[in-house]
């Protein structure tokens, strides 16, 4: 029996595979006639011949996709940053970073001002509470931002996981941060978060500044120096909020 | 008259293959070629009919998708481990074989497609996003079709007619 049933299979297997062989070599083609049969004369020639404006189409659609890819990055910070409002409870507005300064790369200017109720000193953020910086200078409807990384930027700080060992955050050549009056017997680690501490009353305590990447010290001197690098992209910021008010 | 109700069989399985292939409705996981071809397997004695029928399904089913003769083959060879199995393992005929034999030929049917698609790439079922819920439920469906028919054939035709 089982003899018999492996004849009929091999036998039939054969006869497929003799079918496929003719397909491919279109001498017999058995889906053109339900072909023919399903498609009218006027889809056939649709396929053939493919609209005339289809390289437009494209360029339409490769603009549309790049703005929908913009709207749902934008979308992500602003849920990120609504986010924030509910768990802190702060005052936030959202501004537009509108350009860069023209004499220094590391200031922003964004679109909203003294009319929004921005005030010099208080915090900028992105996302989930990473501060970015400070406002310097406000207009009534536009502003100045320092970000951290400016080498005239100054902030208080706190680090370790935590928050107990103090330090003063600096800029550093636009690149990454720089910490310093740490004291010597304090212990510090690499990768160490870095927050800020409440020594102002602009800015709320534990806002996320960066991570420690590097410690130098040595045994003569009485404090201990960190770089200091940030965890988001200052190059890209587009969407930011300031604290207005705690 | 048997072999009447085997081309009525075949002709609703094309009708059925030709209206329920909605795209994401999960209606394509149902697959009336492989209910007709079982159903057939069940009922008929002669090996070179239920092979035939299984072909001719096959066939039909590969002139409308993009690679000919997979359905075909896929059949065959689904018939034939059914047989395999129920010359040595399975050779009781009560319908718990039946649902198990059902059931293994939804499983050694999307195994085939998955193994062909895995290493020649064809995109006949997508199965980077296959919706394995829709993909059960049609298995269900089948086998269902298949009991049911096979109860109502065994129960009603071959009874009336004293075999």
């Amino acid at each position: 029996m089982l003899r018999q049933n492996l004849k009929v299979f091999l036998v039939l297997l054969v006869t497929v595979i003799f079918f496929i062989l003719l397909k491919n070599g279109q001498i017999f083609d058995i889906g053109s006639i339900f072909r023919s049969t399903l498609l009218s004369d006027k889809s056939i020639t649709q396929l053939l011949n493919p609209p005339d404006n289809i390289q437009e189409a494209y360029k339409d659609l490769l603009a549309e996709n790049n703005r929908l890819k913009t709207l749902v990055d934008e979308n992500k910070e602003l849920k990120e940053l609504l986010n924030l409002k509910k768990e802190k409870q702060y005052n936030l507005v959202v501004a537009n970073v509108i350009s860069h300064d023209p004499v220094n790369r590391n200031i922003l200017i964004l679109d909203i001002g003294s009319n929004d109720g921005i005030a010099k000193g208080q915090a900028v953020v992105v996302n989930n509470g990473i501060i970015v910086g400070r406002i310097i200078d406000v207009s009534s409807d536009s502003s100045k931002v320092r970000l951290l990384i400016d080498r005239f930027t100054k902030l208080g700080v706190k680090i370790g996981a935590d928050h107990q060992i103090s330090g003063l955050l600096s800029g550093s050549l636009g690149l990454t941060m720089h910490l310093s009056y740490i004291p010597q017997g304090q212990e510090i680690k690499k990768n160490d978060l870095v927050v800020t501490a409440d020594l102002d009353v602009n800015i709320p305590a534990g806002l996320v500044v960066g991570q420690v990447e590097e410690i130098q010290f040595s045994e003569g001197e009485l404090f201990k120096d960190a770089s200091v690098s940030p965890l988001i992209d200052y190059d890209t910021l587009a969407i930011v909020a300031i604290i207005t008010s705690l | 008259m048997r072999y009447i109700v085997i081309i009525l069989m075949y002709l609703l399985a094309t009708y059925s293959f030709l209206t329920l292939g909605f795209i994401n409705n999960g209606w394509q996981y149902v697959q009336p070629f492989l209910i007709a071809s079982l159903l057939v397997y069940f009922n008929v004695e002669n090996d070179w009919l239920y092979y035939s029928f299984a072909v001719i399904c096959g066939l039909t089913a590969d002139a409308l998708s993009g690679v000919f003769g997979l359905h075909a083959i896929i059949y065959l060879t689904i018939i034939f481990i059914l047989k395999n199995l129920q010359l040595t393992l399975l050779t009781s005929k009560n319908i718990l074989t039946i649902v198990l034999l059902t059931l293994l030929s939804g499983i050694i049917f999307w195994l085939m497609f998955w193994g062909v698609n895995f290493i020649s790439g064809w995109d006949l079922y997508k199965f980077n996003d296959l919706p394995w819920r829709q993909l059960l439920r049609g298995m269900g469906v089948n086998s269902f079709i298949v009991i049911l028919v096979h109860l109502l054939y065994f129960n009603f035709y071959l009874r009336r007619h004293g075999q």
